[in-house]
Formats: C-alpha cells, structure tokens, sequence
C-alpha cells in the first residue's frame, strides 16, 4: 500500500487500532450508556402538548410528542440492542438500529424547546457497526471467522467527525468576542448557569470568588484552543488522542463547575484509546477472559428477557448507576462526578505513559525535529518515493530527500 | 456491470468522507442561518452575548408563588415545578409555556387565508406550526399547561388546596463592580394561573 496517497492513508491507515481494542470500546461504550445515560424518553409522558415545540426534523410532522407506552417500547427497545451490543451479537445490525432509533426517539425528546447536542455518541455507534469491534469478545466472534485486517477508516471518520463538531463549537465563541480581552465570558456562563438554570456547584461558586480577571481570560483562550485543535490533530491518531485526553480534563472541570456532564463526548473520546494496553494488568486480563468465556453462554432469548428486567429496574428505580450512590446525596450528580474522575484517571493515565515515551536516538532530524509526541507512529508521508527508483538508479535527489525526511527517518 | 470489491469500496468511502466535509459548512451554516435543525452535527455553542452594554452580566430566572386556600404562600423554585423534566431542558420549557412572548396573540391570518397554505401547515407540518406560535405569540397559559400544574400541586402538596400559582420572571443582573453579586433584581412579567 505504499504508493497511497497522504489522504488516504490517513482515511484507510492512521486509524487502524487492534482488535481488542475495538471490542472493549465496544463494551465499555454499552456500559456506559446502560449504566449512565438510560432510561431515556420516560418523562415526556409527564408532560401535556403544551410543551411540545420541535425543531426542524422528524418532530414537525406530530403535534405533539407520542404518548408514554411509545416512548417506553422506545426505551425498552434500545435497552435490548444495547445489551445485544455488550455481548456483540448481530453486532453490526444492533449498533446501527440503536443509532437509528436513537435519532427517531431522540427527535421527540428535543421537541420541548431544546437540542442537548449528543450526537457524538450516536456517530460512535456507526463507527463501532463498520469497525470490526465484533472481532472479539462477542457471540459473532464465535459464531464466524473473520479474514483480513480491521478497516481504519471509520476511526478516522469518527475522528473527522468528533472536529467538525467542536469547530461547530469553536467558530460561534471566536465570533461572538470570546477572545477579546474586556470580557470573560466564561464567568457570565458560570453565573448564568449558577442563578438562571440554579446549578450550583461548590467549585463554582469558589472560581466566582476567588477568580481574578487573567483566570477566566485564560478559560476563554484554552476553552477555543481546545476545541480548535481537534481539526489541527485530526490526521494523526496519536495527536488526537492526546488532544482527546486534554479535553477530558477541559469537561471534567465543566462538569465540576457548571454540573453539565458531556457523557457523549467522552464515550467518543474512549473510542481512541488503545484499550488493549489495560491487558497487561492481570485483574483487567482476567476479567476480559471471562468475559470471552461468558460469550458461549449467551442465547437470543436471553437479551428480550434481561432487557425487560432492566426496563422494569430502570421504570421504577431510575437509572441503576444513580439509585445505587443516591443514599450519598443527588445520585445523578455524584454518578456523574465518578465517571468523571474515572475519565480524568485515564487520560492523566495515557498523557504521563505518552510523556515518558522515549524516542530512539538521531530519530529528531529535519522535519522530524517537530515535536515526536506529536506525530504519529506511522506520519503522513509528504512525497512518495517513486516506485521505480531504487538504490542503483536513484532519481531526483530532493524529492528523494523530503520523502526520507517526511518519513522521519 | 456494478461489482463490489475492495477498490470499489474504498471509492464509496472517499465519497462518504467527501461528503461529510462538503455538507458541514452547508449545515453550519443553515443551524447559524436559518435554523437548527435536528439531527445536526453541531456541539454546544455557548456563544458570547451575556454581558450587556455595561459589561453586566443579565439573567432572567423565575420564581413560583403557591397561595393556597386561606390566602397562606409559599414560594418555589422553577426547578421544583418541573422536577421530572431534565435539568438541560426545564428552563427552555417553562420560557415557552409559561413566559409572555412579545408577539401578543396570534393574528387570525398568521399562515394567510389561503386554504391549501393552511391545510398544508396545520395538517402536514403541525408540530412546526404550533412551535412557532408557541414560540413568538402569547394569549396565556394553555389549558393543557393549567391542567398539568394544578397536578403538579398535587403531587406537590397533597393535603392542602390550591387557589393560584403565580409564575413570576425576574431580571437579575450581576456586575463585577460589585464583585459578580447580584446588584439588581427587578421583577419581569407573571403569569397567573387560578386553579
């Protein structure tokens, strides 16, 4: 494959991960919404028509939201294919039928005035379809053999996909007059969130007190800066990856100081990460062969059966996850604040093991001098060798030079 | 004839990234334009705007006062009202159904007197065109929202009667001359609800 282009080898390459790897991104993408996002869609029916106010999409063709018993064969559905998911059975149908479903019942939710913008999770339900995340620990892998290597390019569609929306969150702040310097709009959103939607948090209330003018200046600078460079990374795995880690700790801080948690941001985030390295540790080893052995014991009927005793858990205790840590206080919150700790732990995790990698000597030459942290294992390769140039008949010596160079070798 | 291999797809992968890249500055652009649509590759904004003129920051929160049978009150958050609504989504919803909009009381011939106009718009897109008079016109709370509060009060408080809940929007602002604390309260539009 050496005679691809740049492009695409960033499309069909940069972003090939291992097998195992996709499959616990698979699992831990599952959990997470099993355990921290559902149930879903239950409220609505609390609710008359009056409040019913769609924007453009699926909603404007109703007048009003379905009634409860829709939305809850809504939720019960989901909760089944995302149980199919964990287990990885008919695993491309279930993650592509939850995504779907998701936008149809995610388009009545939206329809009571406002869009809480998760579609980051939804895209990563299409990228984990394509992957090839069926590979392990899952009923198809035991049913089927798979041949050849896993695609790269729905990582990196995802990953594409995952800038996109955080330019689409970058470009209103850079124009609205994020970046001047009289105003510091962070704070006003602090304050707006604290006194007009009454979420208030202890580490807020501290940055209102104690926070000086250069403090929130910076928290505008970085929160564009952070959100601009996804674009900048995206062509390469493992730059993305550390940009990826450094914005977790950017909505964990949101999440403390303005109790907005972005669950769909880090479940896309997680799709990056090399999930496999956690196998070296014994207990993680362990629990994964398990977990592969688990796999034989699955049968259809199981899924309906367990996705209505969940149902029925979720319908008269609520969210699981929640219900277990509300004897401590606001369930939601402190479920919320653990995950983001947990969150935090990796991505600190992975920026001290990627600061610590150490590159083997006379590798930092010419354009290769950038930053190694940076630069994927595997760069992109500005211009190819030619196919027909070899060590006896060398060919232009400059483009021989930039292609070495470019290789960083 | 069309075969599927390996080239072939990798060609229909192209065009999926093309298309991606093509239609984001497209859709942006609509969401910024015209309006937001949904589903929408598009992460939350925060946009500047809420500092005022004076560098204040403006905000308009809302409290609930309950007069129960006997002329006894209490006062309630907006939070608890709509205590089964999302935390992302009450606010949003309680500005539309319970907040005046500057629009007054939507004229007779909002959609024109074009019969298949209003055919078209009430019966093919009617939950775009109740939104919309939700959203620009006032003539009161609905009587579906009545109905829900006078349930809420009862949910709420079980063994005493309810006479009103008066909905009552404030203005605050917060300066930083006086350190970010509230330096101005004044009280915005209510909406009365007898029950």
């Amino acid at each position: 494959m050496a005679d691809r282009s740049p492009i695409s080898r960033w499309i069909f390459e940069e972003y090939r991960l291992g097998e195992n790897s996709l499959a616990m991104g698979r699992i831990l993408l599952a959990t997470s919404l099993l355990a921290f996002e559902y149930p879903r869609y239950l409220w609505m029916a609390k609710f008359p028509e009056s409040f019913y106010n769609p924007p453009l999409g699926l909603g404007i063709f109703f007048c009003q939201q379905p009634p409860g018993w829709v939305m809850w064969s809504f939720m019960a559905a989901l909760t089944v294919m995302m149980l199919g998911l964990l287990v990885g059975w008919k695993t491309r149908v279930m993650a592509i039928s939850l995504a779907l479903v998701t936008l149809v019942a995610n388009s009545f939710d939206y329809s009571h005035g406002k869009i809480t913008h998760d579609i980051l999770w939804i895209a990563a339900l299409f990228f984990v379809a394509f992957s090839g995340s069926e590979r392990r620990y899952s009923v198809d892998a035991l049913k089927r053999t798979f041949s050849g290597q896993v695609p790269g390019w729905p990582l990196a569609m995802l990953a594409m996909i995952v800038s996109f929306g955080m330019l689409s969150a970058a470009l209103p702040k850079i124009m609205s007059g994020w970046l001047a310097f009289d105003t510091q709009n962070v704070r006003g959103h602090v304050i707006n969130n604290m006194f007009a939607t009454g979420r208030l948090t202890w580490l807020g209330g501290l940055m209102l007190k104690y926070g000086s003018t250069v403090f929130w200046e910076f928290l505008d600078w970085s929160t564009i800066g952070i959100e601009v460079a996804f674009v900048l990374a995206m062509f390469s795995r493992k730059a993305f990856a550390v940009v990826c880690a450094l914005a977790v700790a950017f909505h964990v801080g949101i999440h403390f100081s303005m109790d907005i948690f972005f669950l769909s941001n880090l479940i896309a985030y997680g799709m990056f990460v090399e999930w496999e390295r956690g196998l070296t540790l014994g207990p993680i080893r362990r629990f994964m062969a398990w977990y592969d052995q688990q796999m034989k014991r699955v049968r259809g009927w199981m899924l309906p059966v367990s996705g209505l005793g969940l149902m029925l858990f979720y319908t008269t205790k609520g969210n699981p996850a929640a219900w277990l840590v509300s004897c401590f206080g606001d369930g939601e919150r402190i479920r919320n604040s653990i995950l983001a700790i947990a969150a935090l732990v990796v991505a600190a995790t992975y920026l001290l093991h990627f600061s610590r990698q150490k590159q083997p000597a006379g590798q930092n030459a010419g354009i290769a001098a950038q930053p190694r942290a940076l630069v994927s294992s595997r760069p992109l390769v500005l211009i190819e060798k030619p196919s027909q140039c070899d060590r006896k008949n060398s060919c232009d010596p400059l483009a021989e030079t930039i292609s070495k160079l470019s290789r960083g070798l | 004839m069309f075969k599927w291999n390996s080239q072939n797809s990798e060609r229909w992968v192209r065009l999926l990234f093309a298309t991606v890249i093509v239609l984001f500055p497209f859709q942006y652009w609509f969401a910024k334009c015209v309006t937001e649509p949904y589903p929408a590759l598009l992460l939350p904004s925060f946009e500047g705007g809420v500092f005022n003129a004076a560098g204040e920051v403006s905000i308009e929160p809302a409290d609930v006062s309950i007069t129960f049978l006997g002329g006894k009150k209490q006062v309630i958050s907006l939070r608890s009202l709509f205590a089964d609504a999302p935390s992302s989504q009450f606010h949003v919803m309680a500005y539309y159904a319970l907040h005046p909009k500057p629009g007054g009381v939507p004229p007779a011939n909002l959609w024109s007197n074009a019969r298949w106009k209003r055919v078209i718009l009430w019966r093919l897109f009617s939950g775009f065109t109740q939104g919309k008079i939700r959203r620009q016109y006032w003539s009161g709370p609905e009587p579906a929202t009545i109905e829900w509060v006078r349930g809420r009060m009862k949910d709420l408080f079980p063994r005493q009667t309810v006479e009103r809940v008066d909905v009552i929007w404030y203005t605050e602002i917060y300066s930083k001359h006086n350190h970010w604390k509230i330096t101005q309260r004044s009280p915005g539009p209510r909406v009365e609800i007898k029950l």
